[in-house]
């Protein structure tokens, strides 16, 4: 019977072609249009993630625990040398890379500029960034220290502009050292970088780490090695919850998201109480514990805290270092959604009104039916082996023409042109063209969407169905 | 055993804000086996009680009962089942489903009985022979005559061996000889294997083959007259 009934929902569906045609080639479209938009938003958010990560912002970062959050000098990785090689372990990982970073001022015949200014390994930094791409005057730190009474500095252009500095001027720099003591250090200007980002341009300047440990370590032992971060940059399209997961394992001991300052997971409160408790009023925990109830740790995929030879690390993600990305990745995919919802509603509106014709124009097919002895719920069924029968093909042939769009999107991409403030977080290292990318589970989640669609809004027009009466619908013409 | 029985039955129809009985006060016994034909003018209410014999409407007042049981409170879907198990209809205007070949049309009746597909294949290629329509099989209702419409139509009714068969104006649209193949189908099926059979007919070719003719006008029996065979 179940043979029967796809029978005759597949024949039913071709019975009026011009309607189904139509009805088909707006699923198409909106499916088509839904496909395309979410390969090229995965594309535009890659295209984003991937720039941003480039900026030297790493896919995850590992610091002393609680840096992060508090940002104090001393909160240092005393002995980088372990932790850079659990690093490496990760199998997607792409380059590493240690850095010390310090807030102070830089200066040249009277100009000053507030600065950030990060030692960096400079053959390491290449591989967890395209910063040394970006120079444009000069070259990018050198491996090795040839002159060390002319210690390299790179900057970008826009400090360069402000100390009224060029390649072969010195720069003075002043900053806080591990203990917060300030510090001083003379540079010369190796290379002026240019990355369209203008605050970047204007306040970060690059040194060869070598260079800035002893200054920092101010001649304390315990820090003649520190660093303040380890960063790790992971192959595209590679999940950093994983090398997070693989990470944390491979360190001793691995302790609670809560260790994390700042975290905004860790442990849930749910109290328990007795009824006597709660009928009295008091409120008194079953178990006893003084604090009032049961703990339940909650996990947070993008981070994660441990400890090594004593020294506890906090190992975050990019999301959780710039959540602002995130935020505008999930506002755009939130908007995208939106999108597709008013999409879905078209096409369930056209479906709706499909099936309550199919179901009017054979209101005395059904009468014979249920005269056969047809169950209401056969009834029922057959219009809803229509609509997902419908609702298949419009999705499939959706998907393709979705495809389509996506193939011709990679050959001839959309150029983006002047985006004014937006631009200026999106051209570093951002192509003019964007490209989509597919992630099938995203695309999916449009095709299943609009045979859902389909099969509920075919609902109503089967229910009026089922629940005509035989001789009524016998007797219609 | 009186296969269908109907008593002091009423049905009243609404149109409007008028009411109108086509049945009013019923008393009818249908016995296993009979070959009756209801005649009477148009209106009187002829389809109106084969449609309550047959669970397609309700009564308004009164009890219906078939094989003994009273069927008047049943729901759509315990009814649509009794039809399913006992009862075939042979509608005036052949009602065969548009998108099914003829002998889909026939197998159609078996699938909803549970029947296995092969078996059903079978039985429907039998009837197929048995009403002179083998070489139709494959085809669709609008590329067959009336006549072979309704050929179908009783191979469908008859293919589960019905224990009761309903047949409103069955022999209406067709022309002699089709007509009387099909009367001569339905007399040895009542003959050979004790199907019953109730028409709503004007036609008197149904009549002069009736054992038995109820007369119904204005929603009333008025005549019941057993000529032979059970009940004579």
């Amino acid at each position: 019977m179940r043979n029967l009934t796809l029978r005759i929902a597949w024949r039913n569906i071709w019975r009026n072609t011009r309607r189904t045609v139509i009805t088909l080639v707006t699923m198409v479209i909106c499916e088509g249009i839904m496909v395309w938009m979410i390969t090229f938003g995965d594309g535009v958010h890659e295209q984003m993630i991937r720039t941003t990560l480039n900026t030297g912002l790493g896919s995850i970062q590992i610091h002393a625990l609680g840096y992060q959050s508090e940002k104090k000098s001393d909160d240092v990785i005393l002995d980088p040398g372990p932790v850079t090689e659990i690093a490496r372990q990760v199998p997607t990982v792409e380059g590493v890379s240690t850095r010390i970073t310090s807030f102070g001022l830089a200066s040249h015949s009277g100009n000053t500029q507030p600065s950030m200014i990060i030692g960096v390994e400079p053959i390491g930094e290449t591989t967890i960034s395209v910063l040394d791409e970006k120079v444009e005057l000069g070259e990018w730190l050198p491996e090795e220290i040839s002159n060390p009474r002319r210690l390299p500095i790179v900057i970008g252009i826009g400090m360069a502009e402000k100390l009224k500095v060029t390649l072969g001027d010195r720069i003075y720099l002043t900053m806080a050292d591990f203990t917060g003591a300030p510090a001083y250090a003379v540079y010369f200007v190796h290379g002026i970088f240019k990355t369209g980002m203008g605050e970047m341009d204007k306040s970060i300047a690059y040194v060869p780490i070598e260079t800035l440990q002893p200054l920092m370590a101010a001649g304390i032992p315990r820090f003649e090695n520190a660093v303040h971060e380890v960063t790790l940059l992971l192959e595209p399209m590679t999940s950093e919850a994983e090398a997070v997961t693989f990470l944390g394992g491979q360190f001793p001991t691995l302790l609670p998201d809560s260790e994390i300052p700042g975290a905004d997971s860790g442990w849930q409160l749910t109290t328990v109480q007795t009824e006597d408790a709660v009928a009295a009023g008091t409120g008194e925990p079953e178990d006893g514990n003084s604090d009032g109830g049961e703990k339940e740790p909650v996990d947070d995929p993008d981070q994660a805290a441990v400890e090594l030879d004593g020294q506890q690390l906090e190992i975050l993600t990019w999301r959780k270092i710039q959540p602002g990305l995130k935020t505008f990745i999930d506002l755009d995919n939130f908007g995208m959604y939106i999108t597709m919802v008013f999409l879905f509603i078209v096409v369930a509106i056209g479906i709706m009104n499909t099936f309550l014709m199919a179901v009017f124009e054979r209101i005395r097919e059904f009468g014979i039916f249920m005269a056969l002895g047809t169950r209401p719920s056969a009834i029922f069924k057959l219009v809803m082996t229509e609509s997902l029968l419908v609702g298949i093909i419009g999705a499939v042939a959706g998907l393709g023409l979705g495809l389509i769009g996506y193939w011709i999107n990679t050959i001839y991409p959309i150029s983006y042109g002047s985006y004014g403030e937006l631009g200026d977080i999106m051209t570093f290292d951002w192509s003019m063209d964007l490209y989509p990318m597919l992630i099938w589970a995203n695309v999916m989640k449009a095709v299943f969407g609009i045979i859902v669609v389909t099969v509920l809004a075919a609902l109503w027009p089967a229910i009026v169905a089922a629940m005509l009466k035989p001789v009524e619908a016998l007797r219609h013409v | 055993m009186a296969i269908v029985e109907l008593k002091d039955v009423w049905k009243t129809y609404r149109t409007g804000k008028v009411d109108y009985d086509a049945l009013r006060g019923v008393n009818f016994k249908l016995e296993e086996g009979e070959f009756t034909a209801l005649v009477g003018p148009s209106g009187s209410g002829k389809t109106t009680m084969l449609n309550i014999i047959g669970g397609l409407d309700r009564a308004t007042k009164g009890g219906v009962y078939f094989k003994g049981e009273e069927i008047t409170g049943w729901s759509l879907t315990r009814l649509s089942q009794m039809r399913r198990e006992n009862i075939g209809i042979i509608f005036q205007s052949y009602n065969l489903i548009p998108v099914l070949t003829a002998r889909e049309n026939i197998e159609l009746g078996l699938l909803l009985r549970n029947w296995n597909p092969q078996d059903a294949r079978k039985r429907a290629d039998e009837l197929m022979e048995a009403v002179e329509i083998a070489d139709m099989a494959n085809k669709r209702p609008d590329e067959m005559s009336g006549g072979q419409q309704q050929r179908v139509a009783v191979a469908r009714a008859i293919a589960d061996r019905p224990a009761l068969i309903l047949a409103d104006e069955p022999t209406a649209n067709l022309d002699t000889a089709t007509g009387d193949s099909l009367l001569r189908i339905m007399e040895k099926l009542n003959r050979e294997e004790g199907v019953t059979f109730l028409f709503s007919t004007h036609d008197q070719r149904v009549v002069d083959r009736a054992k038995r003719i109820a007369t119904i006008e204005d929603g009333v029996v008025v005549k019941d007259e057993v000529l032979e065979g059970i009940g004579a």
